[in-house]
């Protein structure tokens, strides 16, 4: 799933850097990889459509789901 | 006021902190951003006003210190918590080549640097006169006065400014600070109440012994070091890549867990607590650990030799109120409407 994950990311937001160097923990906003609200819109667009399924409810705040790959694999965990 | 009362005071709306602590120095010259970049390991482009995380490792690769570094105009300044600024001096003054023009001003006599946190941080700055910091994107830098420079940064997951300000001011300032935060119900943050919130929103922490002397492999703070360039350690990470090594993973667990107890799966030794505290939220203690890579994920159940349950987990601990706080949309009188971060 992580791994997945990792892929995932790295095309959708064109990311230079190798799967590996994508730590599980690392804080995907404001710190960490420091996305913004662009690459967050386009980051749960690509997921969505990847893996099936909506992964953030409607009125959700993107950035409290996403916070890192951890947490993010744990929120499709749920959703399965 | 206790620890846990500064952290819930930080937590929901705003804590002033001494950061005396942090080392201050300003690296000028026609050689500062190219003896910088022999030895610090991020990758070193940056706006003016601009600042980036990184560290300082020694030649085993292991973080000795945590590092900000932030252009103004041509000079770099950094922001050193973990190493003496003497030996940051010498380090960046060693790493310029023969010929090269590198000034390095330790500032620390001259200079402090005071901290705001908190989901209204952005709101007291405003009342203190500096509504610039209002739009003031993260780690991004300005000068609210001629003499003092505000940085937006932080390591407890909320708004977070530093102010480096002239020392011979400091109190003058704190206090205006403190003016301004009347009306926010402002509280102070000791650095026992940071280290609390950075390890609730798993930031690193120099001062944190549990986590001493290891590397960014291990800390999980690749994304604070370039793969592409050499730098004072990156031999030594390479050849690090390769044997696997432990990673640090959040955890919970019971009242009473100690930091370097041995955690067991099926009765085998996987792994050791790096750092714990009690928790706020809920009963029991949060933390991390570090264990064998094959098994450094969150969903697993371990036990400590006398039998106690630890469970592996996700962090970070908490859901930051600063995530709903917008300067755009909200004023301190939102502050109630806002999810509070313990129940």
């Amino acid at each position: 799933m992580l791994d997945e994950l990792r892929r995932l990311l790295i095309d959708a937001l064109h990311l230079d850097r190798e799967p590996d160097e994508l730590d599980p923990d690392t804080a995907l906003f404001g710190t960490g990889l420091s996305l913004d609200s662009i690459d967050a819109l386009e980051l749960v667009v690509a997921l969505e459509e990847a893996l099936g399924r909506r992964l953030v409810a409607r009125g959700e705040a993107v950035p409290a789901v996403l916070r890192t790959l951890n947490t993010l694999a744990d929120r499709v965990l749920e959703e399965r | 006021m206790s620890v846990a009362d500064e952290v819930r005071c930080l937590r929901r709306t705003v804590a002033l902190s001494d950061r005396s602590d942090i080392g201050l120095l300003r690296v000028r010259g026609a050689a500062a951003w190219d003896a910088l970049d022999r030895l610090l390991p991020c990758e070193l482009y940056l706006r003016d006003g601009e600042a980036r995380p990184t560290l300082l490792l020694d030649d085993a690769g292991r973080v000795e210190a945590d590092v900000t570094v932030l252009c103004e105009d041509e000079d770099l300044w950094l922001l050193v918590e973990g190493m003496p600024s003497d030996q940051v001096a010498e380090l960046v003054r060693g790493s310029a080549e023969a010929g090269e023009e590198v000034v390095v001003d330790e500032l620390d006599g001259s200079h402090t640097a005071l901290g705001i946190d908190g989901p209204f941080a952005w709101a007291l700055l405003g009342a203190w006169d500096a509504p610039g910091a209002m739009g003031l994107p993260y780690l991004s830098s300005y000068r609210p006065r001629p003499d003092v420079l505000a940085l937006r940064s932080g390591h407890t997951g909320e708004y977070g400014y530093l102010l480096v300000a002239p020392a011979d001011r400091a109190e003058v300032i704190g206090g205006e600070l403190a003016d301004a935060g009347s009306a926010l119900e402002a509280g102070r943050a000791s650095a026992e109440a940071l280290s609390h919130c950075a390890v609730e929103s798993w930031f690193f922490d120099a001062s944190e012994p549990g986590t001493r002397l290891r590397t960014p492999l291990e800390l999980q703070l690749q994304w604070r070091v370039s793969r592409r360039k050499e730098f004072r350690g990156s031999a030594a990470l390479r050849a690090a890549r390769a044997t696997e090594p432990p990673r640090l993973t959040g955890l919970r667990g019971p009242t009473g867990l100690d930091a370097c107890t041995p955690l067991l799966l099926a009765g085998a030794r996987i792994g050791t607590v790096a750092v714990v505290r009690e928790a706020l939220d809920a009963p029991g203690t949060l933390g991390s650990a570090f264990l064998e890579r094959r098994w450094a994920h969150s969903g697993l159940v371990l036990h400590t030799a006398a039998g106690t349950e630890v469970r592996t987990v996700s962090p970070p601990f908490l859901l930051n109120r600063s995530l709903f706080a917008s300067p755009q949309r909200h004023t301190f009188a939102d502050a109630a409407t806002l999810p509070d971060p313990y129940p």
